[in-house]
């Protein structure tokens, strides 16, 4: 030991791999400038602040846009015994649209600084496109309820009454579309890798999945408050639908974003997405809902429990599915190669 | 610095920064010129782009490194091996500038027979006593001409031995008389000083320098090329140095070798060219000017000394007034200054008060002060801006010695170690006696005065705010203290209290607020430096002005001339251009910027060349003229010759560009100033893993100042237990000892936590990690630091067998601030170098291991030491000598350094580590010793 | 009014870090905190909304050929892009583009939503805790309306930050290019007119650097967000247009199956 310590009989040349070097300074480059390709890993972007607020955010305000959509499709083309989706898809738009506010304004921290992004309108912001989507949402979600409470009786008289009703429901029904789209614009117009790499798709996805969870939500409802079987069948059609889209979309999202899509679609991360929004959220819901597609005949009286099921799969589904976009985008962040070594 | 004053007269730095900016290479070697010298060092990038090289020699790849065109590795304390193969490669190749060395140095001066070199004596110079264990230097001598001038035997011989001449300039020797040395211009006589040096230098070849030094012989002799293609008539080269030179027990000889090369190359006292010392402190040139050292007197006048015999004004003025060269004026410097002391009271016929001033009875420089500290010999001390608690070698022990003081007064901006010494870690407060007061003090920007920088630049800066509090500036503290005891003393008729009764002593303020918090006049101890008639009080305008008779008064000669008239401060001048600036505030002597500057034109007074004029000779005008102030007599004509037996500058030729020296020239053959030796010679540092390849016999220094007490031990050498080289340095983020930057969070974060540097190779070898606690040990004590893993480290390649592992470590933390660390002083030993007793922080060994330290980390520098091994200077036997038979002889068999240690544990005793490692007490224990 | 900015040359910095310090003083922004990286000597690590300036370390010591070895010093700093990701996606309308050309986020105006954080492509812009509003390099603003160079410039000892009209700044920038190439080194400037310039524009704040931009961790080809709407938006309207039609048709389809 100590005559090797002694430094007399100790050679240097040749007697140290680089990799032993690099490994004793912690440091994939050796500190000799080996393939350096960042600077000692520190990540080149900053993330977004966003935790489960915003996640909630996105799933209540897609949900609740898409119920209003349904609310007034069924309105428009739907028959007599929709009536019963036209009265919840009304009132859970209104009671979304305020969760959703109350939850933007949480992460925000202050109401005036919500009040704050009024100042101006740019279109160039996705931000404000989507404040502005979420104002009118909430608006024309008011307008739709108290028409609905009127009906209901529970208000003597509509104050808009005067105002031209086929109007009205196509108001609500675009905002509603502009509330379920700006989302996944917002996450697609960044400069986070896994997010931009999803432009294609990302905005699609919500879309999709919202109205998965907007059918999902009203089959629940409807089925706690007693909807006529025609109605729970249509929703079942359309949610299936939906998913199958999403989950073709998220296939081809993961191989067009290749290295940075490891964020999402790779390790832990990718497992949760692929068991729970994927599997959970569309599969079990299909294979639950297909029978009574299929059968010719509409079931005049849903079966309660299945449908509860399938709501609950479908809704968790779109829950995991934003969590995990979002989260997604953290990590993307701190990963200098997802953006150094794969620009787009 | 004696190593430049040897040679060129003075000690400060020849030039001035913005010069390097028209010079074609610059070596940067013993300063980390990027990190500690930023601002100055602009003028380096600009030299680089305008095309200049710019080459790095050091132990560590620095910041400053990495601007260089070329890094050159060079182990820890070999530099006069390196320099000193420059200087053989120069003159074996005949490269030298002839017309220069011929005209401007002492080449052709012939040397006393009885003078014998190291290589004669096995590594040391003739006349070594080792009694004393210092030098005679009566061999070291000229052959004078039979004829020409009284010769007056003076008893000065060795006077510089005793008591290392930290003066800037040579010690004189009047003895010579005006009897001139004899010449041989041809340079063909054996004894004539070229071929001394040659001789000298022969086994400097590029093998023994990377043999010796660790650096590649390739890069080397390129190196070699490189500085030959940059000197002579058309180029220049300059050599930028610090602390890398001088701590080191050779640190004046590492900076004599640089200033020899330069001469050598006709560099000095020419644009773009010659010896560039980056001093410290923003005002450390100042402190030296204003003499802060106990052996100097303002303006580097020699304080007065008993050991040399100094106890009347005749034999003090006997001893340093030259009769030929500059320092025939010296009477005039030193009356004048006494005139300013002690104004009615200094009168011929009392020798100018000569009774009042101080003698010198010893050795009272730092390291001897504090060892007689901690023995309980000193009573009290103003702690005034130093930290030594952290800044001083071996600080356990000055810690410690701290604890043996009945008071201490410090003044500082915060509480630093020093000032809490008494709390640190270990230390019950219970047992520590001194009573300390701490004094707040007023920060630069909340007083006015003058900065002398690196450059002998005197720069005033204004008072920007009141200093908080009781905050007061050190004026203040100081002119206060005197104004009471004056105000004590003031009824006494005791002799003895006179000093301080017939003090001039009248700085009061005229501005009321300043008055009222009892801060000075800063201007009117400026005049008072300044100097003035004693007659009218009207200013002196030069020192040339100056008298012996007592009718002029100068604080201190070489400032005289920067406040010429009442209103006239010269040092607020602020009017700059691209080069010389000579507007821009003043510099010492007279506002010269670039020193010796005669020499940058011929003999006959012409410039060297168009591309290199600097001053020159205005035939028409019949006087020097230029782009600076001539460092010269103004109308001494390049043709004028002295006349046998003449004194003063009478004495110089018109040729004569270094006019503080005796003869006028460079002197490569030091006949004094220095106390080792006439030549710069390689010796390894007091502690070293590596033999001495050039002198086996002769390991370190042997007139080296050191120590050898059980509180500071020695590590033998190559002691196996310390196998590693240790140096300490500075990082650009901090400011020494920490006081003024880890008290500030924009400066502790950048540099947060005390590290060392190792390389990635010993890391390996002992399974350290970047990042990982390590504890770094001596005999004198253990500190904890973070590794730093880094390639910027190299392991050296020392002779054909050893590796050699360098470690780094900043000096810069400490027990108090917001950011906190060991302190790097606890490691090395106290020892110091002959000249000017600096310590040798930048070599020293040291073991290093994996983890953190022990509570007890401050070893054994607690232990009171007996009356009988209190020992001071000196040593009765040949320091570092190594006994024949156990040292290598040929190149391939190197001793195993284990041999080298036994030869040398064989006639250390006290030294041997084992002898002196004592585990760690418990702290109780410990406290009872103090 | 002509665009003001900084030329930052990589090959002229000692990394004194006088730049980061003095950013600090002038702005009072607060201490990152005190603990040792073990990244050569860059302990702040990268730029945040405390740290404005900030000096990277990058060490490439060769053991096989030493003369190789470089250590190479990069002052970072907010590059004030031509087209910036930060102010495009600001909903409030805080991040403004100056009267000397720079961009400016007003603190009275940002209510931290924290949008432009992910939008720019070189991780600059972040939201402070403490202020809760985004805070980056002003370069000076409030020093260049009094006529005062940049803090940081200001303190450079080497001028390896050079300040002034961008136009000139590029001129001397190209001179220095020419002049290092000419002594057989490497050099090339980023953010001029390089491929990082084909979404971001020309960078008001651009750099000398010797070394792939990597290195300094500047990516090479820097995105623009916003470049990325209108697909986006294509899609995502696509979607919903595509699931209101299927939403119409099976209402509709069921009324005709009745
Ligand atoms: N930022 C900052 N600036 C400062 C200071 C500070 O504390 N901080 N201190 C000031 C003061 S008081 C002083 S004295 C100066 C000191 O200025 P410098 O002398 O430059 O400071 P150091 O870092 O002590 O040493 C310089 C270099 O010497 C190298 N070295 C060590 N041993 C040897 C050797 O044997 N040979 C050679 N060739 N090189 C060697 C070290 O590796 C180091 O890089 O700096 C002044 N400037
Ligand atoms: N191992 C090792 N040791 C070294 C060195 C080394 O390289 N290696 N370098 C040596 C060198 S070159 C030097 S210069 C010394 C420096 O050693 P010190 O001078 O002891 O260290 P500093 O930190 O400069 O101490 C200066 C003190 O003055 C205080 N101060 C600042 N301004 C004022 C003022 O206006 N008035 C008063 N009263 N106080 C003020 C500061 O707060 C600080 O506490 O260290 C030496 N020690
Ligand atoms: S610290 Fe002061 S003296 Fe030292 S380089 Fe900086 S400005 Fe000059
Ligand atoms: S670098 Fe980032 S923060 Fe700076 S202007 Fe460009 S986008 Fe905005
Ligand atoms: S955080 Fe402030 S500056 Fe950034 S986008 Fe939001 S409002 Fe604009
Ligand atoms: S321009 Fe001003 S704000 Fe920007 S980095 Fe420099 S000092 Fe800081
Ligand atoms: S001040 Fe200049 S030299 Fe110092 S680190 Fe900043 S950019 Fe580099
Ligand atoms: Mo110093």
């Amino acid at each position: 030991m100590s005559s090797e310590r002694h430094g007399t009989t100790y050679e240097a040349a040749g007697q140290f791999s680089p990799d032993a070097v690099a490994a004793s300074m912690q440091r994939n480059d050796g500190g000799f400038g080996r393939n350096q390709d960042t600077y000692f890993d520190h990540p080149v972007l900053r993330k977004a602040h966003w935790r489960w607020e915003i996640v909630a955010y996105f799933f209540i305000g897609g949900a609740s846009a898409a119920s209003a959509a349904l609310a007034s499709i069924a309105d428009l083309f739907g028959d007599p015994d929709d009536e019963a989706l036209v009265r919840t898809g009304r009132y859970v738009a209104l009671a979304g649209s305020a969760v959703s506010s109350a939850l933007l304004i949480k992460d925000l921290g202050r109401p005036e600084r919500f009040l704050n992004m009024l100042r101006i309108v740019k279109l160039k912001s996705p931000m404000s496109v989507g404040v502005y989507a979420l104002v009118t949402f909430a608006t024309t979600s008011g307008f739709a309820a108290m028409e609905q409470a009127r009906a209901d009786g529970v208000i003597p008289f509509d104050p808009f009454g005067w105002f031209p009703r086929r109007l009205r429901v196509a108001a609500h029904m675009v905002s509603a579309a502009l509330m379920i789209c700006y989302t996944g614009v917002l996450l697609s117009a960044t400069a986070i890798p896994v997010w931009y790499r999803g432009r294609r798709h990302l905005p699609a996805i919500f879309v999709l999945s919202a109205s998965g969870a907007g059918c999902a939500l009203q089959n629940a409802l409807l089925a706690l408050t007693g909807g006529s079987g025609r109605t729970a069948k249509k929703l079942e059609t359309i949610e299936v639908i939906a998913g199958l889209a999403e989950a073709v979309l998220l296939w081809d999202y993961e191989r067009v974003a290749g290295e940075p899509g490891k964020a999402l679609f790779g390790g832990a991360r990718g497992r949760k997405l692929k068991t729970y929004a994927v599997g959970v959220g569309i599969a079990i819901p299909a294979l639950l809902s297909l029978p009574s597609i299929l059968s010719g005949k509409a079931h005049p009286k849903p079966k309660r429990l299945r449908t509860l099921l399938t709501a609950a799969c479908a809704l968790a589904g779109g829950y995991v599915l934003r969590e995990c976009v979002v989260y997604a985008g953290r990590d993307s962040a701190d990963d200098p190669r997802a953006y150094l070594r794969h620009p787009e | 610095m004696p190593g430049l004053g040897t040679l060129y007269g003075r000690g400060g730095a020849t030039t001035f920064l913005m010069d390097l900016e028209h010079s074609d290479l610059i070596l940067i070697q013993g300063s980390n010129f990027a990190e500690n010298h930023p601002v100055g060092f602009r003028f380096v990038t600009k030299a680089k782009e305008r095309g200049a090289k710019v080459i790095h020699i050091d132990p560590r790849f620095t910041r400053t490194s990495a601007l260089a065109d070329e890094y050159i590795p060079i182990r820890s304390g070999t530099d006069i091996a390196f320099t000193g193969g420059i200087i053989n490669y120069v003159l074996q190749n005949e490269a030298y500038f002839k017309e220069y060395v011929v005209a401007y140095t002492n080449a052709a001066y012939i040397v006393d027979e009885r003078f014998a070199d190291t290589d004669d004596l096995d590594g040391i110079f003739s006349g070594f006593n080792a009694e004393k264990g210092t030098y005679d230097p009566a061999t070291w001598k000229y052959e004078l001409e039979e004829s020409g001038g009284e010769s007056s035997q003076a008893a000065g011989s060795a006077k510089d031995a005793v008591n290392g001449g930290t003066s800037a300039t040579t010690g004189s020797h009047p003895e010579h008389g005006t009897k001139r040395p004899k010449k041989d211009e041809t340079l063909q006589h054996p004894r004539c000083a070229i071929n001394l040096l040659k001789k000298h230098f022969t086994r400097y070849t590029p093998e023994m320098v990377e043999r010796i030094t660790g650096a590649p012989k390739e890069q080397f002799i390129e190196l070699c090329k490189l500085v030959v293609a940059n000197s002579g008539r058309e180029r220049t080269m300059v050599y930028c140095y610090a602390m890398g030179w001088a701590q080191h027990t050779v640190g004046v000889q590492n900076i004599r070798a640089a200033a020899t090369l330069q001469a050598l190359l006709g560099n000095t006292g020419r644009p773009g060219g010659g010896i560039m010392a980056l001093r410290g402190h923003a005002s450390i040139q100042g402190s030296t000017d204003i003499a802060t050292l106990y052996d100097l007197l303002p303006g580097y006048i020699k304080a007065p000394s008993l050991e040399r015999g100094e106890d009347t004004f005749e034999k003090w003025k006997k001893n340093w007034a030259n009769p030929t060269g500059w320092w025939a004026n010296w009477p005039k410097y030193a009356v004048s200054q006494l005139k300013a002391w002690y104004g009615e009271a200094a009168r011929a016929d009392n020798d100018w008060a000569y009774d009042y001033l101080p003698k010198n009875t010893g050795d009272h420089s730092h390291q001897p002060m504090f060892f007689t500290m901690k023995d309980g010999g000193i009573e009290g001390m103003i702690l005034w801006g130093q930290n030594p608690a952290v800044g001083g070698q071996n600080a356990a022990l000055q810690r410690a010695a701290l604890g043996q003081l009945k008071w201490m007064v410090c003044q500082d901006l915060f509480e630093t170690e020093s000032a809490a010494f008494w709390k640190r870690e270990g230390v019950d407060p219970a047992t520590i006696g001194t009573e300390v007061f701490f004094m707040p003090a007023a920060a630069i920007a909340e007083k006015a005065g003058t900065l002398t920088n690196t450059m002998r630049l005197v720069q005033f800066h204004e008072k920007a705010v009141d200093s908080p509090g009781d905050a007061r500036s050190d004026l203040s503290l100081a002119y206060n203290l005197g104004k009471r005891l004056k105000a004590l003393y003031a009824d006494s008729q005791l002799a003895t209290d006179r000093p301080i009764l017939d003090m001039t002593w009248n700085y009061d303020s005229d501005d009321a607020h300043e008055r009222a918090r009892g801060e000075p006049d800063v201007e009117k101890i400026m005049r008072e430096i300044n100097g003035y008639v004693v007659e009218t009080g009207e200013q002196v305008k030069t020192f040339v002005d100056l008298k012996d008779d007592g009718s002029t008064a100068a604080g201190a000669w070489i400032y005289t001339g920067y406040f010429p008239a009442k209103d006239q401060n010269l040092t607020r001048r602020r009017k700059g251009d691209d080069w010389v600036s000579l507007e821009w505030a003043w510099a010492w002597p007279a506002n010269r910027r670039n020193l010796y500057n005669r020499a940058s034109a011929d003999p006959d007074g012409k410039p060297w060349s168009e591309r290199k004029k600097y001053i020159w000779w205005d035939e028409e005008a019949k006087k020097w003229t230029g782009l600076d102030v001539p460092d010269f007599p103004v109308a001494k004509a390049p043709t004028f010759r002295a006349q046998p037996g003449a004194k003063g500058m009478d004495a110089h030729d018109g040729t004569a560009p270094f006019i503080i020296q005796e003869y006028g020239v460079a002197e490569f053959f030091g006949v004094q100033g220095t106390v080792d030796g006439p030549f710069p010679t390689h010796y390894e540092p007091r502690e070293s893993p590596v033999p001495n390849f050039l002198y086996p016999h002769q390991q370190y220094n042997p007139v080296l100042k050191e120590w050898r007490r059980r509180d500071n031990p020695y590590h033998a050498i190559g002691d196996p237990k310390y196998p590693y080289v240790l140096s300490t340095y500075r990082l650009t983020e901090h400011h020494l000892t920490g006081a003024m930057t880890r008290w500030n969070s924009w400066l502790a974060e950048l540099q947060p936590e005390a590290f060392c540097e190792i390389s990635p190779e010993l890391a390996v070898e002992l399974g350290i990690r970047n990042g990982d606690w390590v504890t770094i040990s001596t005999a004198r004590g253990e500190v904890e630091a973070k590794a730093l893993v880094t390639g910027r480290i190299t392991p050296f390649k020392i002779g054909p067998k050893q590796w050699v592992h360098q470690i780094g470590m900043p000096i810069h933390y400490g027990y108090q601030g917001l950011v906190t660390g060991d302190a790097a002083n606890v490691l090395p030993p106290l020892v110091a170098d002959p000249n000017v007793s600096i310590h040798e922080a930048k070599a020293f060994t040291c073991d290093l291991r994996l983890g953190r330290r022990g509570p007890a980390h401050e070893g054994p520098t607690w232990l009171p030491v007996p009356a009988s091994e209190q020992r001071p200077l000196g040593r009765p036997d040949r320091g570092g000598r190594v006994e024949a038979g156990t040292a290598h002889t040929t190149d391939d068999d190197i001793v195993p350094a284990g041999v080298v240690m036994a030869g040398a544990q064989r006639e250390h005793q006290l030294e041997s580590s084992e002898h002196l490692s004592i585990d760690p007490e418990p702290a109780g224990d410990r406290e009872a010793n103090t | 009014m002509q665009d003001m900015g900084f030329f930052t040359d990589v090959t002229l910095c000692i990394g004194c870090k006088a730049c980061e310090v003095a950013c600090k003083q002038w702005n009072q922004l607060p201490a990152d905190g005190f603990a040792l990286s073990g990244d050569s000597y860059d302990n702040t690590g990268r730029l945040s909304s405390t740290t404005w300036r900030h000096v990277a370390f990058v060490e490439q010591m060769d053991r096989e050929t030493p003369a190789a070895s470089r250590w190479m010093m990069m002052s970072d700093v907010c590059k004030h892009c031509t087209n910036a990701g930060c102010f495009e996606a600001c909903p409030t309308g805080a991040i403004v583009r100056n009267e000397f050309g720079d961009v400016y986020v007003q603190p009275d105006v940002c209510n931290g939503c924290g949008y432009c954080v992910p939008s720019c492509p070189f991780g600059v812009v972040a939201v402070q805790q403490k202020s809760g509003v985004a805070q980056k390099c002003t370069l000076c603003y409030d020093r260049q309306k009094d006529g005062l160079e940049p803090a940081c410039a200001k303190s450079c000892p080497t001028d390896s930050i050079t300040f002034g009209p961008v136009a000139e700044l590029k001129a001397k920038a190209e001179a220095r290019v020419e002049t290092l190439r000419a002594q057989g080194k490497e050099a090339r400037l980023y953010g001029v007119d390089g491929e990082e310039t084909r979404d971001v524009g020309p960078l008001n704040a651009f750099f000398l650097i010797p070394d792939r931009p990597e290195v300094f961790n500047l990516p090479s080809k820097p995105v623009l967000p916003s470049k990325f709407q209108p697909e986006a938006y294509a899609v995502g309207l696509l979607a919903a247009m595509t699931m209101t039609v299927v939403g119409i048709s099976v209402f509709r389809g069921f009324r005709e199956s009745a």
